[in-house]
């Protein structure tokens, strides 16, 4: 296993969550990588520095009835339910969400999106047919179409670049898709701009 | 957290006894209050969706089949509940946790208590910066002690997506904290 690999696992060993078998590897690495080492030490410091920090007496739950707080709420939306939602208004709740479902389910199955949210801005997945790979088609998009990155078989830099920001091992231990998903607003504003920088070079050449 | 005792007062809220629900509440009110204060750092709106919690809680108790354990369930309430609010008011004003809760400081140098004031500023800084997936499976790790098993149904992902999301709440942590650390 070479360092890269090693890295990745020494959270794991710091917290003992890792098999025997790994344990014994990277304990046998670590006695031979300095920096390897280096990287735990900064790992296991940063551990115990979390654990210093102060425990927060929650005395507001004891000043105040918290109980009664929660009553009270219980006892608040029983009455405004009844007074904004007579049975007409639920009903017809009920049927606007049963067609958005629909509509819903309708709309992925021509496109096979997934939309998701991530801060302000909504992105846009494709996901690649069955008999497509993912390397094939990977789109992510703002409302306003300033994120757009597409994957051609040709590109591979592009995968790998995506690969090295997704942590590798890690995030395909999520699985690609899952990963993906799993971004934030900064995450992919970074990502982007390390695929641009890439299609820079190119263009230069 | 004791099972036998959870399950003994579901039993009788269901059977209709509302006061059970009362000690259910004093049960958890503050594993629940401290993992909603870690999430939205704000005392306020901490009591205010930790009692939320509880209202749902309250209204969906009789439903509750004991697929998961009811802490599983609890803490799956609270998280999200705090990442729809996070969504809403995701930039409020920054202020830090340690301003706002008193934390427990035993020492008597007021040199060193004011650097380990700095120090827990710096760490809620920190965990404040993450990005909601993580600091969510993050507060659920380290302020809650579950495992990556227990997050990853209470998040309902897979057991990979919540260490993925731990691995890089601690890479981010790591980089934030490097000026203390070294």
């Amino acid at each position: 296993m070479g360092c890269k690999k090693i890295k990745l696992k020494l959270v794991d060993y710091y917290e003992n969550s890792l098999s025997p078998e790994e344990r014994k590897l990277i304990q046998a690495h670590l006695e031979t990588c300095s920096n390897c080492q280096k990287e735990f030490q900064k790992i296991k410091s940063t551990f115990e520095l979390l654990k210093t920090e102060s425990p927060f007496e929650a005395e507001e739950l004891y000043r105040t009835n918290f109980v009664s707080g929660v009553r009270s709420k219980i006892d608040k939306g029983k009455e405004t339910a009844v007074e904004i939602f007579p049975k007409w208004k639920i009903a017809g709740a009920f049927i606007t969400f049963l067609f958005v479902i629909i509509l819903g389910i309708f709309l992925f199955r021509i496109d096979q999106k997934v939309i998701f949210k991530a801060g302000e801005e909504t992105y846009t997945y494709l996901i690649p047919t069955e008999d497509e790979s993912i390397e094939k088609f990977i789109y992510t998009e703002g409302y306003d179409g300033s994120y757009a990155f597409l994957f051609t078989d040709t590109e591979k830099k592009k995968l790998t670049v995506l690969e090295e920001e997704l942590e590798e091992d890690y995030w395909e231990r999520a699985g690609r898709e899952e990963a993906f998903r799993e971004l934030d607003l900064e995450e992919l504003k970074n990502l982007k701009k390390n695929l641009e920088k890439i299609k820079f070079k190119k263009e230069i050449l | 957290m004791n099972e036998e005792k959870t399950q003994e007062l579901i039993q009788r809220f269901k059977q209709g006894e509302e006061k059970a629900f009362n000690e259910l509440v004093n049960l958890y009110k503050k594993k629940i209050f401290n993992l909603v204060l870690r999430m939205v750092r704000n005392k306020e709106d901490a009591m205010d969706l930790t009692q939320e919690v509880f209202v749902k809680v309250y209204h969906s108790l009789k439903d509750f089949r004991g697929q998961s354990s009811f802490s599983t369930w609890l803490h799956r309430i609270a998280v999200n509940l705090c990442l729809n609010f996070t969504q809403r008011d995701k930039f409020r004003s920054f202020i830090s946790l340690p301003d706002l809760v008193q934390p427990v400081i035993s020492s008597s140098s007021p040199l060193k208590d004011f650097e380990k004031k700095e120090l827990d500023k710096a760490i809620d800084r920190a965990v404040s910066n993450l990005p909601k997936k993580q600091r969510a499976v993050f507060v659920l790790r380290h302020y809650q002690e579950l495992p990556h098993s227990e997050i990853a149904k209470v998040m309902d992902k897979s057991e990979g997506t919540i260490k993925a999301n731990y691995f890089q709440a601690i890479k981010k942590l790591k980089k934030s904290l490097a000026h203390f650390v070294e």
